[in-house]
């Protein structure tokens, strides 16, 4: 048959089934959309770092970059430039901040640059006016930015950096053209020299790029080591992008990870939604081999109707998943603004698109072919289907056997595996895997239940809601819907659960490290969370209802391929340590080590990489390299790449500065918290940049800010389960819908519409409700599967609880919504003319 | 115990003329009587089988069943009269699929009686019927005419006032058919049951106590070779 003939045929074949096949396009369409908006988030994430490091570095092959965020002078530049295996070189002076505008306010990357960094390549400065703006002393601001502050050219900026608050006039609105893919990113550009005057920091820069001569690379890399010596270190120059793909990492698996339940629910619909067509194709095979057609023929015929399936539902998944991941997952995850200049580009990698469309086309072979497969290889004789029948509790028997192995197999790796992100994928596809095997064994005990407890009951409803699910030509339908419904209900609870012990865990450290003041005094703004931006703490005395003033240094620390977040908390108040983040030690003895000094609290997943255990020393690489001994592993307190904890004191040793980054009060006993707010403003004075925060409101603060940074996980979570219902909900109501010639019949014998409709609804009840049930049930298993992993794999402080309260109501959430759809159609179908029901 | 007083159904047919499906209709049938109705296609055979059932109403006309008139009911009472007063077998076992000889039997009684009663119920009818052995099989384990008998059970279950056939024999070889025919009336007769037999098949006027003819909407006394044309 030639391939005219059998677009031909698919097409007339379309017009007879056009609903079912509508609906089939959905679901991979949806699944698809999921799939690809992922794909693209997590694309995005990292390559739009990447791209805006690449335009700031252009062709350079290394940075020489100061310890510790501390700064290292243009004499070094000079050195560097100087090197006979170097061409060009240039430097770079950055601090984070705050930017203020008449409209709005915003956290800033202040960022001065010499003129050599344009001769490197990069898109970053190539249109950047250096010579007007260091003329007439301006800074420059990406368009998006300046807008949103609604600040105009020549008009004066405020910004604060550190503890001190500058003015300067804006020079230039950046465009697309001038810096590329850092339009988005909270960047404002100076020349240097007028930077470091901002900065108040006459002659130094805190990165130097260096482009090497051909082949001189391993020369200059030793010589720049030599330069570097103990106050700066040596990498390629897209070090930064290495450490953000590292702090990024949770954020895109966990988004990957659930992506994949997204698109195995939309997969799921489609298989539903195609095998209420499985009874046609099944009669157009038996007609083309009547007519004398080859397998060959009819499976062409049937791999057409796949690709045409999977192309057209792939094509619409991808606009649909590009626009999700436009209103969705658009922008970066907050939490790393702390420690990187974010941006906000959307970058679609052509690997994106084929993995979702591949995907989509995968699934529509499979739900085409799948079940009809048997029909194309000729096994489906009257012999073998007697056969099958015959075998049919053997089959039986074999899927529980199957489901109980399985189901051991991934409870053994949620209780007894030691955590790793291999196991941990391992355990959730065993667990989705089991569930799936153990659903038609649950299902046949529901129904058997719901028939034993309704034997006594007066009304044909049960009847007609359980002989369909007991139907063995109608089961892998019912089975199908049960299975959306309990893939959606076991990622979404898994999810949710793991999200809220993640919580949790992340309140609790913020609680531990915000209850070392009762009022904070630090530099403002968003990216400064962390309390990471330095500045020269003032001499201020306690009274009025302060009893104590002391100074906390933290600041992020750059350890192998870590951007690792120090804590330095004073030594006068409370260590912030609880028992739940620390992993290895005992937490009173680490409290007191680390009072007494020379000892540090270190991130298990650093301590590893570094090869060290509690007991053991290691040299910190900060700008003044200092060896401590390390009192305990703890958790990465909330911050992907880990962290470290050591007193104010040692952090002033090991930085050689003894610049503070917050300022920690502690209130006398009847002052209250706004008392002592309003006390330390008071204390600091009206021309201080310090923000004066209670610790309550740093608590709320913080929390919210958590919660935003996970938002992420919640939203995939809900579209899962949006997709499921609508999944749930279609593939039933087309169900239903094949059957109003059989309720036309029913009804002919004189039952009524009531109770068809309740009957509809009953069975759709039974149906969704032991999906999501089995699917919540399994869920709380994947859940401490998911906790585990956060806290031995990632490292993330976890406070597990079992999630059941969410389960549950996740469970009724979605069986409500699909079975309230399905009452809609329910209506219409069970109002069928019962005289249909007397043709034929 | 089933009156027929002039009762006529028109449809405005496509091309814009009127269908006189059923046009003047009148019919009595006692209680116990097998009546064979015969017509051809299109003859509105099925349509005055639709009006007895209270499925479709009558533009005119009177249809009594056990002294009630129901052309008046409404859709909840058309429902419930079917379900206690008529019987249906019709030509292609509508059967529920998933379920048992036995709960397919049982199925009209579900509405006043506990599934298990009703199964007790109807397991003498259908051991009566020659399905004695196959009360578990489920409709695709059993033949076209063991499907047929499950229906007449069904049909019987209720006591119902009258029995209303469609072709019952219509898929069944001619042994078959006489045993289904046999037992309709042995039954109907039992039961003291009115049953109007629509049907083609010529075999059935020797089993009826009467038979008639549908043409144009009108019934006429059945002669044996006009209802062969």
């Amino acid at each position: 048959m030639s391939l005219r003939n059998v677009a031909g045929l698919y097409l007339v074949r379309l017009r007879g089934r056009i609903g079912q096949e509508l609906l089939a396009f959905a679901g991979i369409a949806v699944g698809v959309s999921l799939l690809f908006a992922a794909l693209v988030a997590n694309s995005s994430l990292t390559g739009s770092f990447e791209r805006q490091t690449e335009g700031i570095v252009g062709s350079a092959s290394y940075e020489l970059a100061a310890r510790g965020a501390g700064t290292i002078t243009e004499g070094l530049l000079a050195q560097a430039e100087a090197l006979p295996g170097v061409s060009n070189a240039a430097g770079i002076l950055e601090a984070h901040g705050e930017v203020r505008g008449p409209a709005e306010r915003a956290s800033v990357l202040v960022l001065g640059v010499t003129p050599g960094l344009g001769d490197l390549g990069g898109s970053f400065t190539k249109g950047f006016s250096y010579g007007f703006l260091a003329g007439v002393r301006a800074v420059a601001l990406p368009t998006p930015l300046a807008e949103s502050l609604d600040v105009a050219l020549a008009e004066p900026v405020t910004f604060i950096l550190g503890d001190r608050k500058v003015t300067a006039r804006l020079g230039a609105k950046l465009q697309f053209s001038d810096i590329g893919d850092s339009i988005h990113t909270p960047v404002a550009v100076a020349p240097l020299r007028f930077a470091q005057e901002l900065m108040e920091k006459p002659g130094q820069v805190t990165r130097i790029f260096v482009q090497t001569r051909p082949g001189q690379e391993a020369a200059v890399a030793a010589e720049l080591r030599q330069l570097a010596g103990d106050h700066a270190d040596v990498h390629p120059a897209d070090f930064d992008a290495t450490l953000f793909r590292q702090a990024a990492l949770p954020t895109s698996e966990s988004t990957a990870m659930f992506s994949v339940f997204g698109a195995m629910v939309g997969f799921l619909f489609a298989f539903s939604a195609m095998l209420l067509t499985v009874p046609q194709r099944r009669r157009l095979i038996a007609d083309l081999e009547t007519e004398g057609y080859r397998p060959r023929t009819i499976f062409k015929v049937l791999l057409f109707d796949a690709l045409a399936l999977g192309v057209a539902a792939s094509t619409l998944g991808i606009v649909l998943g590009d626009q999700v991941a436009r209103r969705l997952f658009d922008g970066a995850p907050s939490f790393l603004e702390y420690a990187f200049p974010v941006g906000n580009s959307r970058i679609v990698e052509p690997r994106d698109v084929l993995i979702a469309a591949v995907g989509g086309i995968v699934a529509s072979c499979v739900a085409v072919l799948g079940p009809t497969a048997t029909n194309v290889l000729g096994w489906s004789t009257s012999d073998g289907s007697r056969r099958a029948r015959a075998d049919g509790v053997a089959r039986i028997d074999w899927v529980r056997l199957a489901g109980i192995v399985v189901l051991a197999g991934g409870v053994a790796i949620v209780v007894f595996a030691p955590a790793s992100a291999a196991l941990g994928i391992a355990g959730l596809a065993a667990l989705t895997a089991a569930m799936l095997l153990v659903l038609p064994t649950l299902l046949g005990f529901v129904i058997a239940a719901v028939e034993a407890l309704t034997s006594r009951v007066v009304s044909v409803v049960p009847f007609i809601a359980t002989f369909d699910l007991r139907d063995g030509t109608t089961r892998a339908r019912s089975l199908a819907v049960a299975a959306t419904g309990a893939v959606a209900v076991f990622g979404s609870v898994a999810l949710q659960g793991a999200h809220a012990d993640l919580q949790r865990g992340l309140d609790r450290t913020t609680a531990d490290v915000i209850a070392m003041g009762d009022v904070w005094a630090l530099p403002p703004g968003k990216a400064n969370l962390l309390v990471t931006t330095p500045f020269a703490a003032p001499r201020i005395r306690a009274g009025d209802g302060i009893a104590r003033i002391a100074v906390y240094r933290g600041g992020f620390l750059d350890i192998g391929s870590r951007r690792v977040s120090v804590f330095g908390p004073p030594t006068s108040g409370p260590m912030p340590i609880s028992s739940t983040q620390v992993l290895d030690g005992d937490v009173d003895v680490a409290r007191a080590r680390l009072r007494e000094g020379g000892w540090m609290l270190m991130s298990e997943g650093v301590a590893r990489e570094q090869g060290v255990g509690v007991g053991d020393r290691l040299t910190l690489p900060t700008p003044v390299p200092t060896t401590l001994r390390i009192a305990a592993l703890s958790t990465n307190m909330g911050w992907p790449p880990g962290a470290i904890i050591l007193n104010a004191d040692d952090y002033e040793r090991a930085w050689g500065s003894a610049d503070a980054s917050a300022l920690l009060a502690t209130l006398s006993p009847g002052t209250t918290p706004a008392a002592g707010r309003r006390a330390l403003a008071a204390a600091l004075g009206n021309d201080s940049g310090l923000t004066v925060e209670t610790a309550q409101a740093r608590q709320r603060q913080q929390e919210r800010s958590t919660r935003v940074a996970l938002r992420r996980l919640a939203e995939i979570a809900a579209l899962v389960l949006i997709s499921a219902v609508i999944a749930m909900a279609s593939a039933m109501a087309g169900l239903i819908w094949q059957r109003r010639a059989f309720l036309a019949s029913v009804k002919v014998e004189g039952y009524s519409t009531s109770d068809m409709w309740k009957a509809l609804l009953f069975e759709a009840g039974i149906l969704i409700g032991v999906g999501c049930a089995l699917g919540a049930a399994f869920g709380l298993l994947g859940q401490s599967l998911l906790s585990r992993a956060l806290t031995s794999v990632t490292g993330f402080p976890v406070v597990y609880s079992l999630a059941a309260v969410t389960a549950l109501l996740t469970c009724l959430a979605v069986t409500f919504a699909a079975v309230s759809i399905v009452a809609l159609f329910g209506q219409r179908a069970a109002s069928v003319a019962p005289e249909s029901g007397l043709v034929g | 115990m089933l009156e027929l007083n002039d009762v006529r159904k028109h449809f405005p047919s496509p091309g814009g003329e009127v269908v006189r499906a059923v046009d003047g209709v009148s019919l009595e049938i006692a209680r116990g009587e097998l009546v064979a109705l015969y017509g051809p296609s299109g003859s509105g055979k099925s349509t005055l089988l639709a009006i007895i059932a209270a499925l479709l109403r009558p533009d005119a006309g009177r249809v009594i069943v056990d002294g009630r008139e129901i052309t008046t009911l409404s859709k909840g009472e058309a429902s419930d009269f079917r379900l206690r007063q008529i019987g249906f077998v019709r030509q292609t076992p509508s059967l529920v699929p998933g379920a048992s000889a036995l709960d397919n039997a049982a199925f009209k009684l579900l509405g006043d009686m506990t599934r298990r009663a009703a199964r007790r119920q109807v397991e003498p009818l259908l051991t009566r019927l020659g399905l004695g052995d196959r009360l578990k099989h489920r409709p695709e384990q059993l033949s076209g005419g063991e499907q047929q008998r499950v229906l007449i059970a069904r049909a019987l279950s209720n006591a119902p006032a009258v029995l209303l056939a469609d072709e019952p024999t219509g898929n069944l070889d001619t042994r078959r058919s006489r045993d289904v025919l046999d037992l309709l009336r042995e039954l109907c007769h039992e039961q003291q049951v009115a049953a109007l037999l629509v049907t083609h098949d010529t075999q059935a006027a020797a089993y009826a106590d009467r038979a008639l003819d549908l043409r144009d909407g009108q019934l006429h006394a059945y002669v044996a070779d006009a209802a062969m044309t």
